[in-house]
């Protein structure tokens, strides 16, 4: 009995039940670089080789590195970074780096999604199906494949990233950083606001340079989350080849997506030619203004590294970045202000939309520039449309291409004759006349002429009425005239036709004309006149 | 080579009035057909429409040339032309302010541009309204003479405004035919009494110069129901056209110039109903419902051709007008509505400029004239030489350049041709040298950066 008393506690104890497994020793992680010996299997000789202690630091030397200082070569607007690593003897993540290092190299088989929440996710917090799904997305993202995943799972693998650089080296993190971001940002929208500020820390921590070139193609969208843009768009000239229209968004006050033609139709090209245009331009322009911005007076960022993730404490630090704002350069900002609505305009004149925005005060450099870029590529397009602007139909108004020759033209002008003899009733015969054409015998007679016969005999009955008002007129009679109209109910307008009527057949012309207020001789044909009066 | 002047002689008093205005660059007004060089084919086309005209029928040509290619030239042919033939002309040039339908009265405005400068054989330069409206009352008088109602008789002025009315009355489907009768038997009766006032206001209405019915009862002494205005002016035309007969006429021919006028208008719906105008002009003339009218129309070839402006931008108007795909195989087709003046070529030219040569002499009464044949084909070939001279140069120029040479060849005995030509030819040498001077000048600047000198 008393032998099979025992105590009630003991009865949960397992232990003596368990496998005891074999663990190679993990010394505690401290604020001070401590080294670990860790069993080397294979040397590089491929024999066995002894143990050889293998330090296991983040930073070297740790009695060399309390503070480490440097001053990036590739990032113009960050001025100087202050890396000030923390002395705590605990580290409250130590064990999740252990875990990290034991699971490193884990091989991971197929297996279903298992969905994984936590706030800060950790290997202990996983059951053995989400540890299985983890090591296997982790597995495939190691080979590109980017599979389903959950926001815990990410950021599993980001922490193994920032705590393990030793099994991961900086240059390698950051493009899995980059890449993973990239994969998953759409599925995963929050990450954007934690990547872009980890992936902050992350390079100036490790002195990488500015990874523009590398998330290109969304840093347009992460820039209103970062905190420091001026570490994104450092690398101007990259930024400007892939990146301009984010580095506008931040250097410009006006926003060319906002306006109603970069829409519809026009989308593409507005969005092409902005992007090749300014481009452009800054590219050739913007070292020069860099290079007045660094004189300005700088500002200082201190915060801590890696916030809201898991690190280790060999990791963690607090960073003081000394940079020059492009917020704060009112100038630089006017500028490129100025010179995206300069683009704009360019472009709206090629598609043809009238309307310009007002532009003030833009250097000449960067118009020519612009002007350079527009020329380039639509002069080519313009030349060309030069010589279809002719149209079609105006080659039946050119005149035929024929060689002169006195001998066409002299043919030319006696087949004339037929048009004029056509347009002509007939020659007119006068003293001084030679001859009559050979021609005014076959002189087409008018068949259509009015020549009523009660009019022919009413007219020669009245000649003598019309030479008594040609005597009047002659003699400026005008009272006499409308008196003799009025008695013969005939108006004066009449007689004064049939009076140009004759003078027309008699000497080819009018001789009455009216002046306004009354009809009048012409001076011209006064001879004419007393001439035929005296017949 | 003929040196011998040709034996068709040009009257000379005709001969110095085409001779004088040629000198100054304007159309001469007489004498034109001496000087028709070219355009044979087309000229008689368009005279067998005033054929059709006088016969009753209707004709609608639109005579289509760049600017200098000759239009003017030959629709004062054709006036002058028809003039001859007793037919009434009336022609306007369309400006910003005359069109053919528009706000503010432009196109009454063409009416009565239209109705100020008809002519007559006797009143060729416009202003033969009265004429033409005394003539008729002539002959209805005379009628009325006739069968015994004698001007002096009671009931003379009752016949006569029933002639008129009779008249009128075949009319009575057009449109304002009965006021058009009512002011004319007014206008009558004051040539009689000699009312000088009321027969002004029958001529305003007539031409058009009333705005509203109060203005045109208060001026006329008479209510009408209609004024002439935008709306009605080219059924008035129809109505005088039908009635130039009973004036003693072959018919109305319309020379509507400048039509490029209408192509400048902005606004496309302004410029669209203009456009259905000339479509109704034109329907009406081939389809039967004018009579006894011709309209010409003159205008560039953008007017014409261009697709987005142009008459042909109206679909109605291109399907009537476009050349058919045979005429696309290069042959000339006089029947279409469409006359397209091509540039007189360089031996057009030539004849022109031989032409000249020998109305001149004949007007100076040489036996030979100024100038020989090679003297003559030099002139053309130093006038052809200048830059850009094909494109550019008008007969206008050409004809004005060499009325002057004669004119100093006359009146500087000493002076000779060889000299003046050299002398020209010179001073275009030297404008040719400072043109390769600048020009060398300029590919010895610094080039310019291009965007291949940058790196991106």
């Amino acid at each position: 009995m008393a032998d099979q008393i025992y105590d009630l506690d003991d009865f949960w104890d397992l232990a003596p039940h368990v496998k005891k497994k074999n663990e190679a020793p993990i010394p505690p992680f401290s604020s001070k670089p401590s080294t670990v010996l860790v069993e080397d299997s294979v040397s590089s000789d491929g024999t066995n080789s002894e143990t050889t202690p293998t330090p296991l630091t983040c930073f070297g030397d740790s009695r060399s590195f309390t503070e480490d200082v440097y001053e990036p070569s590739d990032m113009p607007l960050i001025r100087r970074v202050t890396i000030r690593h923390f002395n705590d003897r605990y580290d409250f993540y130590d064990g999740f780096r252990k875990s990290a290092l034991l699971y490193y190299d884990v091989p991971a088989s197929k297996c279903d999604f298992v969905p994984f929440y936590s706030y800060m996710p950790q290997y202990t917090q996983m059951n053995a199906q989400q540890k299985s799904y983890y090591f296997y997305l982790r597995e495939e993202i190691r080979k590109g494949n980017y599979i389903r995943a959950d926001y815990s799972y990410l950021y599993l693998y980001v922490y193994e990233i920032f705590n393990l650089p030793e099994k991961i080296s900086p240059e390698k993190g950051i493009r899995l950083l980059c890449d993973l971001w990239r994969a998953y940002r759409k599925d995963f929208p929050r990450i954007d606001k934690h990547f872009s500020l980890w992936i902050e820390d992350y390079c100036l921590v490790w002195k990488l340079p500015s990874p523009t070139a590398l998330i290109s193609d969304f840093i347009f969208d992460i820039l209103k989350n970062c905190t420091l843009r001026e570490f994104y768009l450092s690398d101007i000239r990259t930024a400007c080849l892939n990146g301009v229209l984010s580095l506008v968004s931040v250097l410009s006050d006006y926003d060319w997506r906002s306006g109603r033609y970069a829409t519809g139709e026009s989308a593409k090209v507005y969005r092409a030619h902005m992007e090749g245009a300014l481009s452009f331009v800054l590219s050739s322009v913007l070292d020069k203004e860099m290079e007045e911005i660094r004189r300005l007076p700088t500002q200082i960022l201190s915060r801590d590294a890696f916030v809201n993730s898991l690190c280790t404490h060999s990791v963690k630090c607090r960073l003081e970045i000394e940079y020059h704002s492009l917020e704060q350069i009112k100038p630089l900002r006017e500028k490129i202000g100025n010179l995206v609505r300069y683009v704009e305009n360019k472009l709206r004149k090629q598609l043809g939309v009238k309307s310009r925005l007002s532009i003030k005060d833009l250097p000449k450099e960067y118009t020519q520039y612009a002007d350079l870029y527009f020329d380039s590529l639509f002069k080519k397009t313009e030349q060309k449309s030069k010589a279809d602007l002719v149209p079609e139909y105006e080659r039946h108004y050119d005149a035929p291409q024929e060689e002169l020759s006195t001998l066409g033209a002299t043919l030319i002008e006696e087949a004339s004759w037929e048009t004029t003899f056509r347009l002509v009733s007939e020659f007119e015969k006068t003293e001084e006349d030679v001859l009559k054409p050979s021609l005014s015998e076959t002189v087409i007679s008018p068949s259509f002429c009015i020549a009523p016969s009660e009019e022919e005999s009413t007219a020669t009955e009245k000649t003598d009425d019309l030479q008594f008002v040609l005597k009047m007129l002659l003699n400026g009679e005008n009272e006499e005239i409308r008196a003799f109209c009025l008695k013969n109910k005939v108006p004066m307008d009449y007689y004064v036709q049939k009076i140009n009527e004759c003078f027309l057949e008699h000497i080819g012309d009018g001789v009455l004309e009216y002046d306004g207020e009354s009809y009048i001789i012409v001076e011209d044909y006064r001879e004419d006149i007393e001439e035929w009066l005296t017949k | 080579m003929a040196n011998q002047i040709t034996e068709n002689k040009v009257p000379k008093r005709i001969l110095n009035t085409l001779l004088s205005a040629l000198s100054a660059g304007v159309v001469p007004r007489i004498g034109a057909p001496y000087i028709a060089i070219g355009r044979k084919d087309e000229i008689m086309s368009l005279l067998d429409n005033f054929d059709d005209v006088a016969e009753g029928g209707a004709a609608c040509r639109f005579l289509i040339g760049r600017y200098g290619s000759g239009k003017s030239f030959l629709i004062q042919l054709l006036r002058g032309y028809a003039l001859e033939r007793n037919f009434l002309c009336a022609d306007a040039d369309l400006t910003p302010e005359r069109r053919l339908c528009g706000a503010n009265g432009a196109g009454v405005a063409t009416y009565r541009e239209l109705m100020t400068n008809l002519a007559s054989k006797t009143s060729p330069d416009g202003g033969a309204l009265p004429s033409v409206l005394s003539r008729h009352f002539v002959r209805l008088k005379n009628e009325l003479t006739e069968k015994g109602i004698l001007p002096d008789a009671p009931d003379f002025n009752l016949e006569l405004q029933k002639n008129i009315y009779k008249m009128v009355s075949r009319f009575e489907g057009d449109v304002g035919g009965f006021d058009f009768a009512q002011v004319l038997s007014h206008y009558y009766l004051a040539s009689i009494e000699d009312n000088v006032e009321m027969k002004s206001a029958c001529l305003r209405w007539l031409r058009g110069e009333f705005v509203t019915k109060t203005e045109a009862k208060a001026t006329l002494g008479f209510s009408v129901s209609t004024v002439i205005n935008d709306d009605n002016w080219y059924n008035f035309i129809k109505l005088f056209a039908t009635l130039c007969v009973e004036f003693g006429y072959c018919g109305l021919i319309l020379y509507i110039d400048e039509c490029v006028n209408l192509y400048k208008i902005p606004n496309r719906i302004s410029r669209e109903a203009n456009y259905e105008k000339i479509l109704s002009i034109f329907n009406d003339t081939l389809q039967g419902k004018a009579k006894h009218l011709g309209v010409i129309f003159g205008g560039t070839p953008q007017f014409l051709e261009d697709t987005r402006r142009g008459l042909f931008s109206y679909d109605a108007l291109k399907s009537r007008l476009a050349d058919s795909r045979y005429a696309i195989a290069g042959y000339q087709n006089l029947s279409s509505p469409v006359i397209r003046l091509r540039r007189l070529s360089d031996n057009e030219l030539l004849a022109l400029v031989n032409r000249l040569n020998k109305l001149y002499a004949q007007r100076e009464g040489r036996e030979t004239p100024l100038l020989t044949d090679e003297q003559v084909l030099a002139f053309i070939q130093t006038a052809l030489s200048r830059a850009g001279a094909h494109e550019l140069v008008t007969p206008r120029e050409i004809i004005r350049d060499f009325l002057t040479l004669l004119n100093i060849l006359r009146d500087n005995p000493k002076a000779s041709f060889e000299n003046i030509v050299k002398q020209l030819t010179f001073g275009q040498q030297e404008e040719k040298e400072d043109d390769d001077f600048s020009s060398t000048q300029r590919s010895q600047e610094p080039r310019k950066i291009s965007v291949f000198d940058i790196e991106l």
